[in-house]
């Protein structure tokens, strides 16, 4: 008995757990080791043996050739399994947003359950949400390699962050020129009739959709952004850079999340037949979601822009 | 060895390594003694290669084994079996074939 040999057998042995042969193939090794360290070092000794045991490879490197090398996933599907991944953590994400607005429980049966949570709750969700996406999509390539049916399955171009679009597209003029007239607009409301949010739109005696104090702050943090959005484009035309979008999409997330936790209630005006209440969160936190999903692109746009290189 | 000229020799083996196994085995040999027959010949086979693919081999019945237990350590033979023989027919044609268009190519180059 070779105690080195029988450790380095059964460590083979594990990874060949409920390998057809198993045994004969260890035994097979276990002669090999031996007539060699006999032939090559003339003993069987301990010295001899872990000699020949190293030029014959680690556990592992020795039992892969051995298994069964079927993919999980058939090759052809790995470019789908990241662009399908990405789709549907999106489509989870926008329903984890949707029950965190509305307050509610949503089911997708049998495939999405978000249930009603508070804000921190929700954040610890959100990765156990992808996790989920992750396993969801990998068991779906899976089946479909297993079929072997060869399905073709449709390859959205343009609807992920997973696309490959490095370049920027240029600023435009006539980009630049609707967001300064929107941001005029939005500044004239607001100097003028102290609020952007109208129930009705008559310039001679417009109503204010909230309180005055509410829409004051809201209607600022709203005209806030705009002009981040619009500083931004701007800034574009000096230098277009993907950090500049970083920039733009960080300064809009901050002030949506502080009109998402204001302190100040926002009294809404009676609108007959619309919850105008419910609408209002809604609206806020669709932006955010807009505005979280347009950041994620744009990192991984900086990230394809600047990748990380090693030093030689 | 260039990292390049030896991926090169990797995907060239894969095919020759089974044809000279299946040349190899018409006589019957173990595990062991089949690596040191192939070593003196200016042939080194890994023995993590020559084990799986002896088999995968088996698995496929192009060669058969069986277990030597007369001696002191229990050897694992090996041989050849007809379809093995029919598979290396076929193989050597094959490479027979292809070695005629690439000298036929060598040659045109050369008078080019």
């Amino acid at each position: 008995m070779h105690e080195p040999l029988e450790a380095y057998l059964e460590e083979i042995g594990r990874y060949l757990t409920g390998t057809e042969g198993a045994t004969e193939i260890l035994a097979e090794i276990r002669s090999h080791i031996l007539e060699k360290a006999e032939t090559e070092f003339g003993a069987v000794d301990d010295a001899a043996l872990a000699r020949v045991i190293a030029a014959y490879g680690s556990p592992r490197t020795v039992a892969e050739p051995y298994l069964d090398a079927d993919a999980i996933i058939a090759p052809v599907y790995r470019r789908h399994l990241y662009r399908y991944l990405a789709l549907v953590a999106a489509f989870h994400l926008v329903l984890i947003a949707v029950s965190f607005a509305t307050r509610g429980s949503l089911y997708l049966v049998p495939f999405f359950f978000v249930p009603e949570m508070n804000l921190p709750t929700a954040l610890l969700y959100v990765p156990m949400a992808l996790v989920y996406d992750c396993g969801l999509v990998a068991l779906f390539f899976y089946l479909v390699t297993r079929r072997r049916a060869d399905p073709r399955l449709p390859w959205p171009a343009r609807a992920s962050i997973a696309g490959r679009r490095t370049a920027l597209r240029p600023p435009r003029v006539a980009g630049l020129a609707a967001l300064t007239a929107l941001l005029a607009v939005m500044l004239f409301f607001l100097l003028r009739y102290h609020t952007v949010f109208f129930y009705t739109v008559n310039f001679g005696r417009p109503v204010s959709l909230l309180d005055p104090t509410a829409s004051l702050v809201y209607s600022g943090l709203f005209v806030a952004a705009v002009a981040c959005e619009t500083a931004c484009y701007g800034l574009r035309f000096v230098r277009n850079s993907p950090l500049v979008k970083i920039l733009r999409d960080v300064a809009v997330l901050l002030l949506l999340w502080a009109a998402w936790n204001l302190p100040i209630h926002p009294e809404f005006r009676t609108v007959p037949g619309l919850e105008t209440d419910r609408v209002g969160v809604l609206l806020l936190g669709f932006l955010i979601v807009v505005v979280l999903v347009r950041f994620l692109r744009d990192v991984v746009l900086v990230t394809r822009t600047y990748p990380l290189r090693s030093h030689p | 060895m260039d990292p390049g000229v030896r991926a090169l020799e990797t995907e060239m083996n894969r095919g020759f390594i089974q044809v000279l196994l299946l040349v190899a085995l018409e006589q019957r040999m173990y595990g062991y003694g089949l690596s040191r027959h192939l070593s003196g010949l200016g042939y080194t086979l890994e023995e993590n290669t020559l084990y799986p693919l002896l088999r995968r081999l088996e698995k496929n019945g192009c060669i058969e084994s069986t277990w030597d237990v007369t001696e002191e350590r229990p050897r694992r033979f090996y041989l050849v079996t007809e379809k093995g023989r029919h598979l290396r027919r076929r193989a050597l044609e094959i490479w027979s074939e292809q070695n005629r268009i690439l000298n036929t190519l060598m040659e045109a180059t050369r008078h080019a």
